[in-house]
């Protein structure tokens, strides 16, 4: 059955006769409802009203879009669609200026805002769920299910949420638990074999416990094979299991609890040489074990106590993670390099948080927030016969002991002025971040023909950073329907330590790197029409960004360094028009130009930011209508092509892709009992890479100097979705 | 009213822009001071092997004690003549002193310091005035140091030499029989090696 099923969706044949019979599916319904009109509220013209009206919690208040002086996205839960399973990666492209790379594995995913970010190591957008951090990238990458609405700031958020969020900030709030029982049970197939199942429960207890239970079950045989190994295919599999609490004691307290577990393994790297790559995309060719298994588990408590005009919030996390990762080091089919890596981090965050709730002339917050980290990193580097192709050294095995206590505490506050003007508002804030670092650090040597290993690096070090975060901003407010606003902001991601020394010549240890801080210049607009059918929103902006945190695959592993400065300007917007009744276009379009003026390495000055795009883009038209067939009471049809600019992947701005667009389509039924979905991505199995590196081996084994991952081919899929 | 607002517009306008000129500390951390000249006293060896005789190719068996013996009375001989000391000109550079034709030379040099580790970067372009020839990459040397109340001892230890050694062991050298017997020979001994600090002494 697997067999027919991965040849149903993977023939190039049957990939036509499908997105044909999606499109003629979708023109079919539209032909239909044509001739059998139903009137409802629940159109596209209240999707762009429901986009008014929606509030945003990303700035610690419930705000309308039109009063954020902010570049923001917002996706409802909704309309993530897409896939059976989406993660954050699914909003590349879709939101303006925003890239995260898709395929790779959890560790660590690239992301990129407004040309600014990193490739590896500490995240520069911040990440809520429900109020609480997500500290590290190997945690970003989760199912995205039972999602009320995702909210995306651009520009720099570090005055109300400190460290890691230089460039932007994610919201996530999930829908609460409901007051009654309810049971949705879901179950998706995609190509590659796979399969995605969910079970969320409303469990209220009396009526002062309100709870819900999930479970979400994923495994993909994914589409890389590895020669080596006969053609074995890169599989992977997840499962998370959740629970949110609701106590409703009076109107003045709202009190959510949560815990969640994530189980995640991930079957090899798919990097190959581009050259070989631009043969077979899908063919990689490693002789050893690679993979990444992750655990994550986490609890929260978030309290708010509402008093006559006031509010005081009280949120308390806790967070697990343990990751084991082994890694063909060298990406190709000699016995050069592999690595082991073992990490455990606990993670402890409090915030408190006391603000206005009712004034006209004056909103105010003032927040204190504090972390404990401890990450301990054991690092097993084992050189193999061919190890001269990359190893000065005559090694056999490298060990490496890590570990980083890091504590910060940081107070901020924010002041808006209302109306000092009529429709004038005036925001100020300050935040003042400090952290110390602790780096207990050893690293041992095992040299060929020796028994025991040779200590080597033996280390102790602190290190503290700090800043102060302002802000400020005006937005002149003509109606609830027209604003502008003008703005300037300081991003801040603090220094840290790298996980392993990479100059075996030396034993002074060198693994700190420094912070990285930049200043962001904004302007935009906000517009919704008087009769609710379109809206736009833009903003230019011009980015100044000092030491760059640049990451750098180095001889024994990874390495972070500062690289110098750059900048970064462009422009965005997103835009709904409601052309046709019922039927929408859509388009949502950033550009950055973004390069280096000052560099470590001279000639590199005046080179493109490695990764950012040129540009992103989402555009397409969305149909939907109320109707009323048998089980199904609305139906959803959606086609978009996302598009990316021309990328470069190393400072020299050598290795490079040029633009492309993918085309997706949507096909959706609901009822009171019953959803059912179709889905089709990068249709037409436009070829690109989604990452590219100079091999260290590239040296000696010239074939490899330039090497790379495929992005992801076309998929379809289709899911439904009982409710009880 | 108009004109208060647009002043303290203007003023917090200021006061966020000013926030960008404003440096931050960084630390000052200098874990160790060297100063003034230190002048090279005698030969710093220490050797200690884990079995009784040594065997050296072509030569006679000998005891670690003969050996350090040995290697102390020509190091005082020979350091002696061409390295004089070393003066420390502030908390990152540093001045090798030497003697070459009896004349007395100087070579800069940069240098770190962590815990009891050093490590010391030679000016590439002086060095290659000195030897005669370009030399295109300069690496650090890390060595260790033990600072007594008027002596400095500056050693590297048999891990850092094993690090060396398998540099050039990968290095594919074109060497003559009798030179890769010899090299086969020292990286034998150094594996039954339990201690090894080559260096030297110098006083204040």
């Amino acid at each position: 059955m697997t067999d027919t099923f991965n040849h149903l969706f993977i023939d190039k044949n049957m990939r036509k006769l499908y997105s044909t019979a999606l499109l003629l599916t979708l023109c079919g319904t539209l032909s239909a409802q044509r001739s059998a009109v139903v009137q409802t509220n629940d159109s596209t013209f209240s999707a762009i009203k429901q986009l008014q009206e929606v509030t945003i919690s990303a700035e610690k208040r419930e705000l309308s879009i039109s009063e954020i002086p902010i570049a923001l996205s917002v996706i409802s839960g909704k309309y993530l669609l897409n896939e059976n399973n989406p993660d954050l990666r699914n909003l590349s492209g879709r939101i303006p200026n925003f890239y995260m790379q898709e395929g790779g594995l959890k560790l660590s995913t690239p992301l990129y805002v407004r040309g600014i970010g990193t490739v590896s190591g500490t995240p520069p957008v911040g990440l809520y769920v429900d109020g609480v951090p997500v500290f590290d990238k190997n945690a970003f990458i989760f199912d995205l299910y039972d999602i009320k609405q995702i909210e995306v700031l651009r520009g720099p958020q570090t005055t109300l949420y400190g460290r890691n969020s230089i460039i932007g900030l994610i919201n996530i709030r999930t829908n609460p638990p409901a007051e009654t029982f309810s049971l949705q049970a879901k179950a998706g197939v995609s190509s590659y074999n796979s399969q995605n199942y969910m079970l969320t429960a409303n469990l209220p207890l009396r009526d002062y416990l309100y709870n819900k239970v999930s479970f979400s079950y994923n495994r993909t045989d994914g589409y890389f094979k590895n020669d080596f190994t006969g053609g074995k295919p890169n599989k992977s599999d997840s499962y998370n299991v959740r629970y949110q609490g609701r106590l409703h004691t009076n109107d003045t307290w709202q009190v959510t609890l949560g815990a969640n577990y994530n189980h995640s393994f991930d079957d090899g790297y798919a990097y190959h040489a581009i050259d070989s790559l631009k043969v077979h995309r899908y063919r990689v060719n490693y002789n050893a074990n690679a993979s990444y298994k992750r655990d994550l588990a986490s609890a929260y408590l978030n309290a708010r106590k509402l008093f006559d005009r006031t509010a005081l919030s009280w949120i308390t996390s806790y967070s697990w993670t343990k990751d084991e990762q082994e890694l063909d080091a060298d990406f190709t089919f000699h016995d050069v390099f592999q690595n082991q890596k073992e990490s455990k981090q606990n993670l402890v965050t409090q915030e408190i948080n006391y603000q206005s709730t009712a004034s006209e002339k004056l909103d105010w917050t003032i927040g204190t927030f504090g972390f404990y980290k401890d990450l301990t990193n054991d690092y097993l580097a084992t050189f193999g016969a061919e190890r001269k192709l990359l190893l000065p050294l005559n090694l056999d095995k490298t060990l490496y002991y890590n570990n980083t206590n890091t504590w910060g505490i940081a107070g901020y506050g924010q002041v808006t002025l209302k109306n000092i003007l009529p429709g004038l508002f005036i925001t100020v804030g300050l935040r003042y971040d400090y952290e110390k670092a602790s780096l207990d650090y050893r690293d041992s040597l095992l040299f060929h023909g020796a028994k025991d290993f040779s200590g080597y690096h033996d280390w102790e070090e602190d290190n503290s950073y700090s800043a102060w975060l302002p802000k400020f901003s005006v937005l002149k407010k003509w109606n609830t329907r027209l604003s502008a606003y003008a703005s300037v902001s300081k991003g801040y991601k603090a220094g840290g330590y790298n996980i392993i020394a990479n100059d075996m010549t030396s034993q002074v240890v060198k693994l700190e790197y420094d912070k990285e801080t930049l200043w962001n210049y904004e302007i935009g607009t906000k517009y919704f029409s008087r009769n609710g059918r379109f809206n736009v929103n833009a903003a230019l902006f011009y980015i100044d960004w000092k030491d760059q945190q640049i990451f750098v695959m180095e001889m024994m592993g990874p390495s972070i360094k500062n690289a110098g400065d750059a900048r970064s300007f462009g422009a965005e917007m997103d835009l709904t028009w409601e052309c046709l009744p019922h039927l929408t276009y859509f388009l949502a379009a950033g550009y950055s130009n973004s390069e280096y003026y000052h560099h470590l390495t001279k000639e590199y000055e005046g080179n493109r930011i490695v990764m950012a795009p040129e540009f992103t883009m989402n555009t397409g038209f969305s149909y939907q209508k109320k109707v009323d067939i048998s089980l199904f009471k609305s139906f959803m049809a959606s086609t978009s092509v996302t598009g990316f600019g021309k990328q470069y992947f190393d400072e020299a701005n050598t290795l490079k892709q040029n633009p492309y667009f993918l085309w997706n389509m949507d096909f959706g039924v609901s009822g009171k009992y019953i959803d059912f979905h179709l889905w089709g991505k990068n249709i037409l199995n436009k070829a690109f890479f989604c990452y590219m590196f100079n091999s260290p081996v590239g040296k000696n084994l010239p074939e490899y100097l330039n090497s790379g991952q495929s992005g992801a081919p076309s998929r379809f899929g289709a899911s439904i979705t009982i409710k009880i | 009213m108009k004109n208060k607002l647009m002043y303290l517009v203007a003023v917090l306008f200021a006061a966020c822009v000013g926030f960008s000129s404003c440096g931050d500390d960084d630390d000052d951390d200098i874990p160790v001071e060297f100063s003034g000249t230190w002048k090279f006293d005698k030969t710093h060896f220490v050797f200690d092997y884990s079995e009784e005789n040594i065997t050296i190719p072509s030569m006679d068996p000998m005891t670690p004690q003969e050996i350090t013996n040995t290697v102390i009375q020509l190091g005082n001989e020979k350091m002696g003549e061409y390295f004089t000391g070393i003066r420390f000109d502030s908390k990152k550079d540093l001045t090798i002193l030497m003697k070459i034709d009896g004349a007395n030379k100087e070579l800069s040099a940069t240098y770190v310091v962590q815990k009891s580790k050093i490590d010391v970067t030679l000016n590439k372009d002086e060095l290659s005035v000195l030897v005669g020839k370009d030399i295109p990459m300069m690496p650090a040397i890390s060595l260790i140091y033990e600072m007594g109340t008027t002596d400095l001892t500056l050693f590297i230890d048999k891990t850092y030499i094993q690090t060396l050694l398998s540099i050039v062991d990968n290095l594919d050298l074109d060497l003559s029989m009798q030179e890769q017997l010899i090299f086969t020979a020292a990286k034998a001994i150094l594996n039954k090696t339990t201690t090894l600090e080559i260096g030297a002494t110098l006083k204040r």
